[in-house]
């Protein structure tokens, strides 16, 4: 019983360490990873000052705090990282799928989740997002960038989780992104200012020529409200032309000369948008 | 030899139209060049002597802070505005956001200009995230008729310029949809003010607010001049990108910020509704949202 007691207590303390643990004390200063600069650290409201347009994404999603740093590789290069701690896992995961969505495929290892371009690397880990890009480093020194996203890696502890929602995705889809407020849909499609599909958590992907939205709600009668109430402001709005509106389903054309589906299935509302514009006369 | 006859000829057409149809409201060149699109665009106003007189002193605010292609002005426009205002008889330009040097090695251009970048100045305190001081700024609350701000900290030389050119990117933005004219002129702010832009409200990064608090602030000083680039913009993820990009391959010029807004939304695909900013604007009488009933000339720079 004691040991039992003893078990259950020291896991509590871990878990209190890993989610207490700020972003600040994530990043390596070592012999190895001296940052340039002190490192610049933010938490709350003062994001702004980090992030010249976008820190109100981070609050949709959940933002406790934010440690960024510069590390000098040579003369002319350098690599410059900014590490987020999430409310959340889903949070910290759902920030790195929205920006690393054009960067597939994603990589999943057992320190944590990666994505990366020539020179940028985009990593999710728990409660966790970081980013490095590399400026003025030759092509045969970039592994320094993966070097520092494992010691970045390595000094989030736990073990690195998949969420959930990944269940949700079809085979063979390409970019997707975990969506959880309307400032993050409209980073992927806009169905205007107003907040029309009262979105609490959704799901948007690329599959077969399409982007597929899905919106979950807590019943079928939650979604099927709010799927009429949108139908009902998409038609008033003229944000669609050539609208058609069943009782479950609407079909439309967007700004873009886009095929737009919408439909509402038990508690989801999926809504579906043809890649390419159709021709008009 | 040819081409260059062709194009003279071109714009001697164009010029026709122009004194045809009267004075356009709104000019649109279409071209892969964005540099010879902007001095085109500003050739169909008369050229930049009709804005800047020898001797002025001329401020421009650019949108150069971000790194993604299609979330940055394209460099190449703000040369060609560069050299155009210099070769006018500008004694003085100063960029009211300061541009950092490293984005002029994203043109092609800069070492056949690097004169002219040279001969300008850039207020480097109104650096993201600039903070107030004395020298540089100034606490400004002479919005008439604003909404919502009081009193903003805003760059104390966009009071001392003769002419002022605004230099935005019509590309998206998460909150606002459409970040172009209206939205650059946050730009020229503190970031102490422009944190209260999306605070202040009755919620959180109210769109509302945000939308009016935007509008007011172009109560502060129209531009004479407004050159947006919509070569290659982000029309998702922004306003840092990467995101997914729109090739119209304009630059499109005019001098009412709420018409370049609304021509500009239409030209990348946004729904003009949308645009709270375009709305918000028009409502405080900075400019027509409806476009259409401007004078606007179109052309295409081959």
């Amino acid at each position: 019983m004691i040991k039992k007691i003893l078990f259950t207590a020291l896991t509590l303390m871990l878990c209190a360490f890993v989610y207490t643990q700020q972003a600040v004390d994530i990043l390596p200063k070592d012999d190895r990873w001296q940052p340039t600069h002190d490192i610049i650290a933010y938490e709350g409201d003062d994001l702004f000052f980090l992030i010249n347009g976008g820190a109100d994404l981070y609050y949709e999603y959940g933002f406790a705090d934010v440690a960024a740093a510069n590390y000098s590789i040579n003369d002319s290069g350098s690599l410059y990282t900014e590490v987020y701690r999430m409310d959340s896992d889903d949070a910290a995961f759902g920030i790195f799928s929205l920006r690393a969505r054009n960067v597939v495929p994603h990589h999943k290892t057992e320190d944590g989740t990666y994505a990366m371009g020539s020179d940028y690397i985009h990593v999710w880990k728990n409660n966790f997002y970081f980013y490095i890009s590399a400026s003025g480093i030759e092509t045969d020194e970039i592994s320094k960038m993966n070097q520092l996203a494992e010691a970045i890696m390595n000094s989030i502890p736990g073990k690195a989780g998949i969420p959930e929602i990944k269940n949700q995705l079809p085979d063979n889809y390409s970019g997707f992104a975990y969506i959880k407020g309307p400032i993050a849909l409209s980073n992927v499609y806009s169905f205007g200012h107003r907040d029309i599909f009262n979105i609490k958590e959704g799901l948007w992907y690329e599959h077969n020529d399409k982007q597929v939205l899905k919106f979950f709600y807590d019943d079928n009668e939650q979604a099927a409200n709010t799927f009429k109430n949108a139908t009902d402001n998409l038609k008033s709005t003229q944000r669609l032309t050539n609208m058609k509106v069943s009782d479950k389903s609407f079909t439309g054309i967007d700004r873009q000369s886009k095929v737009v589906e919408g439909k509402v299935e038990n508690n989801t509302i999926i809504i579906e948008i043809a890649a390419k514009p159709v021709m008009m006369d | 030899m040819k081409r260059v006859l062709c194009f003279s000829i071109a714009l001697l057409m164009l010029s026709f139209i122009n004194i045809a149809a009267g004075k356009p409201q709104i000019v649109s060149v279409e071209g892969d060049d964005a540099f010879s699109n902007t001095i085109e665009a500003v050739e169909l106003f008369g050229g930049m002597q009709n804005f800047v007189e020898p001797g002025d002193k001329v401020g421009i605010l650019v949108n150069s802070g971000f790194r993604e292609k299609g979330a940055y002005v394209n460099p190449d426009v703000v040369i060609a505005a560069l050299k155009m205002v210099f070769d006018a008889g500008a004694e003085d330009v100063v960029f009211l956001q300061h541009i950092k040097p490293e984005y002029w090695e994203r043109s092609s251009l800069e070492p056949d200009y690097r004169e002219y970048i040279d001969r300008a100045r850039t207020i480097e305190a109104n650096e993201f995230p600039s903070e107030y001081d004395e020298e540089n700024f100034v606490k400004y609350s002479g919005l008439e008729g604003a909404v919502h701000l009081e009193e903003i900290e805003t760059v104390r030389e966009i009071f001392e310029v003769d002419v002022f050119i605004n230099i935005p990117i019509a590309k998206n933005h998460g909150l606002t949809l459409l970040t172009n004219s209206m939205k650059n002129m946050m730009g020229l702010n503190t970031r102490a003010t422009n944190v209260k832009f999306h605070l202040d409200g009755p919620s959180r990064n109210d769109p509302d607010f945000l939308a009016q608090c935007i509008a007011d602030l172009n109560l502060v000083r129209k531009p004479d001049l407004i050159i947006s680039d919509v070569m290659e913009v982000i029309v998702t993820n922004g306003p840092g990108g990467p995101g997914d990009i729109v090739s119209p391959n304009r630059v499109v010029a005019g001098f009412d910020p709420v018409a370049v807004d609304a021509y500009c939304a239409d030209l990348v695909g946004f729904f003009i509704p949308d645009v709270l900013t375009i709305q918000k604007g028009y409502e405080l009488g900075l400019g027509n949202k409806n476009y259409n009933e401007l004078e606007i000339l179109e052309t295409k720079n081959e």
